[in-house]
Order: C-alpha cells, then sequence, then structure tokens
C-alpha cells in the first residue's frame, strides 16, 4: 500500500527531498517506517526524529501523521506503535504546527 | 546615572528647527518600561483625536528599552509609533537591526519629531551634537541610494541611518521606515508621517557606554539564556531558513498559505516556494539584527531569469507571500525582485500586496474595468504588470494613485469591492488566516490596535507550543490549547501573548525568542531587568505592565469612538468556509471568541472599551475619566445599530 | 556585547576587541579581531613594554599600569583599542583561553580552534569536492 512522506527543516536538508511515495506492507507501524528511512538516509535522520525540546523531559517525536502531532496521546494512544494505512501522510519535522 | 536606560528624551521640532533634551523620570520608566511602552504613553496624551494624520500636529516616534544595545540575546529592536493615515487610528511598528541600538549609545531612550520643516530635511544625531541637515539632494531617491549619499556626506560608513522611499515622500498611506537600508518598520503607514514632516532620514552615531547595574549577574543571565537558545531546535530551524520554514507547513499541513486575496488557503505547487528552495538556491547571507542569538535574516540573490544579478534584503514570509501567492505568484525570482522593489521604494509589502490583491480580485469578478484601471490589465500573477503597478504606488500615478490609498479606502473610493479588502480598521492584513493558523491569531486580527495584525500578540502557544511539551499546559491550564482550531483558552493565550508582546517590544527583545521560540520566558527578562538596571518586579507584574500598555492603545481606539463594533474580522474569515486543503471548510468562529476576550480583558462586551474599574487596576485613572463621554456615546451608537441589525433581520425574516 | 561587558563590564562596541565592518546593503559583514601575530607589530611598537605575550596560550595582551596612552599600538595595527575614558589601549587577549564572541556566535562564523584543526578542515573540504563528488 502506498503513503506519502513529507520532510520538512533539516529533514529535507539529510533526505534532499521535500516528499516521497513509499510501498509500504500492510500493517507496518509509525515506527518501522522510521527505522526503514533511517536505514536509507542514516543516522543523521533518526536523530532528527527524537528531540529533547526545552522544558521537557521526555523525549519529543518530530512526526506528525495526517496533520495531526504523534506526541498527543488522546489523538494517537498508541503513539509510534500506531498502524500506517493506505493513503496516510506521515511529516518529519513539522515542529508542533500541526492541530 | 541610570541604568540600562539613559532617562534622556530627544524632542525634535522641525517648524522651529529646535532640538530638546528632556528627562524621563524613574517612576515614569518602571510604570512603562520603555520602547513601545513610552511611545504609546507619549501618542495618547500628545496627539490627541483631533490631529489629523499626515499633519504638522502628527509626531513620529521613536522609542527603544532599557535592554537595548546590551547584550541581552536580540536586543535590537527600535518601536516607532505615529498616529496611522492608514486607519486614522492608532499605529505602531517595529524595526529590527542596529539603528536602535546606536540611539541608546548616543545617548537617548527616545527620538520625538514634530512639526513639519519647511523643506526636506535629514536629522543627524552624533552623541549630543543633533544637526537638523538639508536633504534636498536625496529627496526622491530611493533607500540604498540615499543610504549611501547620506553616509558618504558624513564620512563615515560606521553610521545607521532610518530612512523613508519615494513612497514616504509621497505620503503613500502604507509607506514604510527602513534602516540599514534593508530592515523595515513596515506597517500602519507610519513612513508617510515622516514624509509628511519633509523628514527624509534619521542618521546616527553613538560611542557612549550602556551601563548595567550589576555587570556579573548580567553576564551570566545573559549567557545562560544564549546557551539555552543554542539548544533550540526553533532556533536552530530560524537560522537555516529563516521563516521562510513557514511556507511548506502552512500550505501542507495547516492549510493557510494566502492564495489570490485569501479565496483559498492551500496550493498544491506552493513547493515553489519553500524555505529549502530559497536555502539552497537563492540564499546569499544570513543576517542578524543586533546581539541576537537567532539570526533569522536573509539576503538574497537572483542567479537566472530576467532578474538574474539582483540582490536584496529579505524577503521573510510575510514579504513573500504578500508580493506572492497573495497576487498570483509561484515563481521565487519573481517574489524575490518584487520584495527588493518594495523596500527600494520604502513601502510596506503586506499592504502593498492587499492593495494589489484586492484590485485583482475586483478586476476578475467583473468589478473595475479598463476605464477605472486607465487602461491596464489586472490579471492574477502577470509580473509585468505589478512590477508596474508597484512603482505607480509609489509615485502615486495613475491607477496607483487609488492603491496607495490601501485597499480599504480604495474600496470606498470607488465604492465597491468593499468585501474583497481584506483588512480590519483600515489596516490590511497580514498573510495570515485565521482559518488555517489558529483562532487565538484570529481574535488578534480582530481587536488588535494595528487591525488585521499576526504581531498583535503573536500567540506561537498554538503553532510551536505544542513542541515543547508541557509549556501550554502550565501557561493555560490544559494542552487542549495546543490545537491550532479549538477554542479551548484561546481569549486567555491571546491576552498572554499580547501582554507579554507588549513586554517585549518595550524592553525591547525580539518577540520570536518568547512567542515563537519559547527559549525566554517572563521569569528570564525579569532577571534581565534586575540585573541591567536594578528594578525588581515578578514575573506577573511585568506582564501586568503589557497589559497597561495594551488597555492605554485601546484607549486611544475609543477615543475616537473605535470599539466592538469595528472588531470584526473580514467576512471572508468569518463566513467563507475554507474550500479546500487540510483545514476544508473550517470558518473563524469570531461570534463566540471576541466577548470571551473582552471578558478576560476587562473589557466591556457592549461597547468594547475597557471598564472603568480595571483601568484603575492598572493604575489608568486619567484614562478612566477621559473616556466616560466616549463611552456612553459609543454605548448609544452601539446600541443603535443592534436595534437595526434587529429591525432588519425581523423584516428579512433572518433568525435572530 | 559579549566582548564589551566580559572585560569592560558595560556594553559598547567601542570598547569591543572585536569589531565588525559591515555592508548593509550587500549584506555582507567582515568580523575583525586580533590574529596573535607571533611576532606583533603592536608589541615591537610599545617602548614601554605594557604589550606582553602569554608563553602558553600565545594570547597578545595590554597590560593597562604600563600604558601610557602614546598610541604607538593603534598606528602599527588597527585592530588595537583604545579606552576613550581610561586612555590606555586595549586589545583581545583570547579571555584567558575561552573567547566568549566565539562562545555566543549564532552562525558559528567565529570559532576558536588549533591552527592545525582548521588547516586540515579546510584540506578536507577541498578534498570533499573530488572524492565525494566522485562517489555520487
Amino acid at each position: 500500500m502506498q503513503v506519502t512522506v513529507r520532510y520538512y527543516g533539516f529533514f529535507s536538508t539529510v533526505t534532499r527531498k521535500l516528499y516521497e511515495t513509499l510501498e509500504v506492507k500492510e500493517g507496518q507501524k509509525v515506527k518501522d517506517l522510521i527505522e526503514n528511512l533511517s536505514g536509507r538516509y542514516g543516522y543523521k535522520f533518526s536523530q532528527l526524529c527524537f528531540i529533547r525540546p526545552l522544558y521537557s523531559d521526555r523525549e519529543y517525536a518530530n512526526i506528525c501523521l495526517n496533520a495531526l502531532d504523534l506526541n498527543s496521546i488522546q489523538k494517537f494512544p498508541q503513539g509510534l506503535e500506531t498502524t500506517v494505512k493506505e493513503g496516510d501522510t506521515v511529516s518529519f519535522g513539522v515542529m508542533g504546527g500541526a492541530a | 546615572m541610570v541604568d540600562g536606560w539613559t532617562g534622556r528624551r530627544l524632542r525634535v521640532d522641525l517648524s522651529m528647527g529646535t532640538v530638546k533634551v528632556e528627562e524621563i523620570g524613574k517612576s515614569y520608566r518602571e510604570k512603562w518600561l520603555g520602547g513601545r511602552g513610552f511611545n504609546s504613553e507619549l501618542l495618547y496624551r500628545e496627539v490627541g483625536p483631533d490631529v489629523d494624520p499626515l499633519s504638522p500636529e502628527n509626531k513620529v516616534i521613536f522609542g527603544i528599552g532599557p535592554l537595548t544595545g546590551t547584550f541581552a540575546p536580540s536586543s535590537g529592536r527600535t518601536t516607532v509609533t505615529a498616529r496611522s493615515p492608514l486607519g486614522g487610528g492608532f499605529g505602531d511598528s517595529n524595526m529590527g537591526g542596529h539603528w536602535g541600538p546606536e540611539l541608546k549609545f548616543a545617548g537617548y531612550d527616545q527620538l520625538v519629531i514634530e512639526g513639519k520643516a519647511s523643506k526636506p530635511v535629514y536629522l543627524w544625531i552624533d552623541d549630543e551634537h543633533v544637526e537638523i541637515r538639508d536633504a534636498a539632494h536625496i529627496w526622491g531617491r530611493n533607500v540604498p541610494e540615499a543610504d549611501a549619499i547620506i553616509k558618504e556626506e558624513l564620512g563615515s560608513k560606521e553610521i545607521h541611518i532610518a530612512l523613508i522611499g519615494p513612497a514616504g515622500e509621497n505620503l503613500v498611506r502604507y509607506a514604510c521606515i527602513l534602516n540599514d537600508v534593508y530592515r523595515a518598520a513596515a506597517r500602519a503607514g507610519i513612513g508617510a508621517v515622516m514624509g509628511s514632516k519633509n523628514l527624509k532620514a534619521i542618521a546616527v552615531r553613538g560611542t557612549r557606554s550602556v551601563t548595567v547595574s550589576r555587570p556579573d549577574e548580567f553576564y551570566q543571565v545573559c549567557a545562560d539564556i544564549r546557551e539555552r537558545m543554542k539548544r533550540d531546535l526553533m532556533v536552530q530551524m530560524l537560522y537555516d531558513q529563516g521563516t521562510w520554514l513557514l511556507t511548506m507547513p502552512a500550505n501542507y499541513e495547516q492549510g493557510w498559505f494566502c492564495w489570490h486575496n485569501f479565496q483559498k488557503g492551500f496550493h498544491p505547487d506552493a513547493d515553489k516556494l519553500s524555505g529549502e528552495n530559497h536555502r539552497d538556491n537563492f540564499l546569499s547571507h544570513r543576517e542578524g539584527c543586533f546581539a541576537c542569538s537567532i539570526s533569522c535574516g536573509r539576503f538574497s540573490k537572483i542567479k537566472e531569469g530576467r532578474y538574474a544579478g539582483e540582490i536584496t534584503g529579505g524577503p521573510e514570509y510575510e514579504t513573500l507571500t504578500a508580493v506572492g501567492p497573495r497576487i498570483g505568484l509561484l515563481d521565487m525570482d519573481k517574489v524575490v525582485h518584487n520584495s527588493k522593489l518594495v523596500n527600494e521604494l520604502g513601502l510596506d509589502s503586506c499592504s502593498c500586496g492587499g492593495a494589489i490583491a484586492w484590485a485583482m480580485e475586483c478586476w476578475e469578478k467583473g468589478l473595475l474595468t479598463k476605464e477605472d484601471t486607465g487602461g491596464l490589465t489586472l490579471d492574477w500573477g502577470d509580473q509585468t504588470l505589478i512590477d508596474r503597478l508597484i512603482r505607480m504606488i509609489a509615485f502615486r500615478e495613475g491607477f496607483g494613485n487609488i492603491l496607495a490609498e490601501g485597499s480599504s479606502r480604495a474600496a470606498e473610493l470607488m465604492n465597491r469591492g468593499k468585501d474583497y479588502s481584506i483588512s480590519v480598521k483600515g489596516h490590511d492584513m497580514s498573510q495570515d488566516d485565521p482559518r488555517g493558523l489558529g483562532f487565538a491569531f484570529g481574535i488578534g486580527f480582530a481587536t488588535g490596535r494595528r487591525g488585521g495584525d499576526h504581531l498583535q500578540g503573536l500567540p506561537c502557544l498554538e503553532l510551536t507550543g505544542g513542541f515543547y511539551p508541557g509549556l501550554v499546559e502550565k501557561i493555560l491550564g490544559t494542552n487542549e490549547a495546543e490545537d491550532r482550531l479549538s477554542q479551548v483558552k484561546k481569549p486567555e493565550m491571546e491576552k498572554y501573548s499580547e501582554d507579554l508582546k507588549a513586554v517585549g517590544d518595550s524592553l525591547t527583545q525580539c518577540t520570536f525568542t518568547h512567542n515563537w521560540s519559547f527559549a525566554v520566558q517572563p521569569e528570564d527578562m525579569v532577571r534581565l531587568l534586575s540585573a541591567a538596571t536594578g528594578m525588581e518586579i515578578s514575573a506577573d507584574d511585568l506582564l501586568r505592565i503589557g497589559g497597561r500598555i495594551i488597555h492605554l492603545e485601546r484607549a486611544y481606539w475609543n477615543r475616537l469612538l473605535v470599539g466592538c463594533m469595528e472588531d470584526h474580522c473580514p467576512k471572508r474569515f468569518t463566513q467563507e468556509p475554507m474550500p479546500e486543503g487540510p483545514n476544508k471548510g473550517i470558518i473563524f468562529p469570531e461570534a463566540d471568541l471576541i466577548p470571551r476576550y473582552y471578558d478576560v480583558r476587562g473589557w466591556d462586551r457592549q461597547t468594547g472599551f475597557p471598564l472603568p474599574e480595571v483601568l484603575m487596576e492598572y493604575g489608568l485613572e486619567d484614562i478612566a475619566r477621559d473616556l466616560e463621554p466616549f463611552r456612553e456615546e459609543y454605548r448609544k451608537k452601539a446600541l443603535m445599530e443592534t436595534q437595526t441589525e434587529v429591525q432588519m433581520k425581523v423584516q428579512t425574516g433572518e433568525k435572530l | 556585547m559579549a566582548c564589551s561587558l566580559y572585560h569592560e563590564g558595560e556594553c559598547n562596541p567601542v570598547l569591543s576587541r572585536m569589531r565588525i565592518v559591515k555592508y548593509e546593503a550587500l549584506g555582507k559583514n567582515f568580523p575583525s579581531v586580533c590574529s596573535q601575530c607571533s611576532k606583533p607589530r603592536c608589541l615591537a611598537a610599545c617602548d614601554r613594554g605594557a604589550i606582553r605575550v602569554d608563553e602558553s596560550s600565545g594570547a597578545v595582551s595590554v597590560e593597562e599600569s604600563f600604558c601610557t596612552g602614546c598610541r604607538s599600538c593603534l598606528v602599527a595595527c588597527p585592530v588595537m583599542g583604545f579606552h576613550p575614558v581610561k586612555k590606555v589601549a586595549f586589545k583581545c587577549d583570547l579571555c584567558g583561553g575561552d573567547p566568549q564572541c566565539a562562545r555566543f556566535c549564532p552562525s558559528g562564523a567565529l570559532t576558536f580552534r588549533s591552527v592545525d584543526e582548521f588547516l586540515m578542515e579546510k584540506r578536507r573540504e577541498m578534498a570533499d569536492k573530488v572524492i565525494l563528488a566522485a562517489q555520487e
């Protein structure tokens, strides 16, 4: 199945792309996708995915799923274990600016 | 011996040719803080309701604060205030660069320009020596040329100059003031006020120190904040791409990319104007304002196409969108060229784009004909036309003369297209659509001191606040407010952001340090103030000073009989749902949010005037007294309006 | 402002050892600071022995108490400074080994490394153009 991946900010520096369409297996989770892309684009990619923002003692996943912040427990109770579906858009580097 | 501040105001009367130095005493300094606080207070007191904005009785006021010119992060900004020729009410603007600190080194906290010179002049401030000099040879010159000529004439390239371009000279209602050639104080048309005084430029050189009360402690506080800012990803992003970093998320994630005068918030090809494209193909230099740890400034160079070889300061997000997608352009070279043109002629890019967009939409909908435009065809995205039109506006030629009035007045003059003037209180919107950007921003657009202004509060808590987990919850009590399109706690968010912004504009400290990146918090400002000036204040009381400034600026409008009836976003935002994109179907729920904002502020729901008891609480007793007659008059007016509306609805059978 | 505040306790570009030459219309800036020459012209110009070299760090500094304010060193090199009130020369002393200007420079335009580290980095930049480009 196909998903769209968008790269913002430093992610686009590392991947040299603004977006791409990926072919992924059914039932793949967000964390699998991250591993896949880190394998392709190097350790810098995974470094950018997980950051320690100011004033926080937790790591923050710099990722949105369909324009929603993946760190929102209300919207994504399973967090990185959330399954990706056909036609989803996964955005890297939007920095909390999604709804 | 004053620390931080200089305690001195320079007052120049261009009619009499006199120069005076006045003292700014301690209690005044601690009540109004500096910068915007000083400016707004002086404007309220000295420029009353009967002063025409383009008359000699108006004043142009440049204000800086106790932290300007020090090691405090991002402390280089200057607030410029005057009664606005664009909206007719309160007007101010803020510019970066290095001019403000130079004024501080010359020994002044504030510069007030009154009267009108009998012929074009410029001001030269060289420490204590202040001179009014002839400007006939630079009148008519564009900004870079005038800057070079003055530096040569005064024999030094180390001076900093605030200038108007031909647009200011020709009293274009949204003309701007620029310092260091490309740093603009653009909004509210204060450049026209300077032009109406026949004042072309203010050149400054200062060699004195800014002293601080406890130098070692001040150094440590600044160092701590700066180290924290280094670690902040938002700061790094702003350095990397400048505010261009907004283009891609604004379009693809959030749906507020201003296309064709806000008709749409999404365009599939918006990536042509991505921050990545700019950084990789057009960026020639990253520039920083005085003492700034972020350095979001850009310089762009066009390498190919018909504008190949052109170099300009900027553009930043608002400018690129104003002279870009708002008027139908997506080609970066054209956008950069237009930005250069607008800067060098001394025009506010937002209002210029707004006026042209108004005209283009009227043309599209058949409301303007060739007869009206003097033969011009106003097609969206026609670069040859746009280049020509911008010049016509700056020189008030032909149809440009109508557009130079701003889209709101132009619509009135032509008596059509009023709904296509996307403006509030006469001020054109900046390129930020509340249907996508956020509802707290929307409140600021409707109620702000310069209508249509994202910088009333810049409540980025709803935009980037989620990136600092726990912060929004700490300030507002719930993390639901992180959602841009949620109504929860948005009036409180806007109030908090506005108060903080007012403080930042007074200190002066760039809002990006505390209202986009949240690396600087009110507690930091308190520590900076204490170590720099010896002034002891709590974070809450510091924010109250911000609140006091907001009440004062509101009272300025109230005195002109402007209140709740004028606090409306353009109908496009409140009645037309977003046609497509990530936030399809959204409208801005103004009717719910604004009354709640009044409650949070302590303003009367019936009039939009601050309640007298609230003004007393903030130490504004004389303003409470001033407003009494106006409050009563406005209340009657508002009541009549509501009654008329009810009558009309009864007649048309509309739901009440 | 890091420099002037750190050394003089006041904020003033005139008191900063690091000065920036700006070209506002072009968007270019030229930071100008002492090169810590091994055969300093400022030292050679000083007849009072006020200018010394620190043996370990190589930093060249002014010993204020010996300075008579004759300004010969300024003539020898414009990257010196002269205090308008104290009437003595001042210059960059590398802040005792941790230059504050470099510490707070947001863009990395100012860095403090060993000469060898710097030169090797530049050589690698040249090599990248040949080697890494060939890999693609």
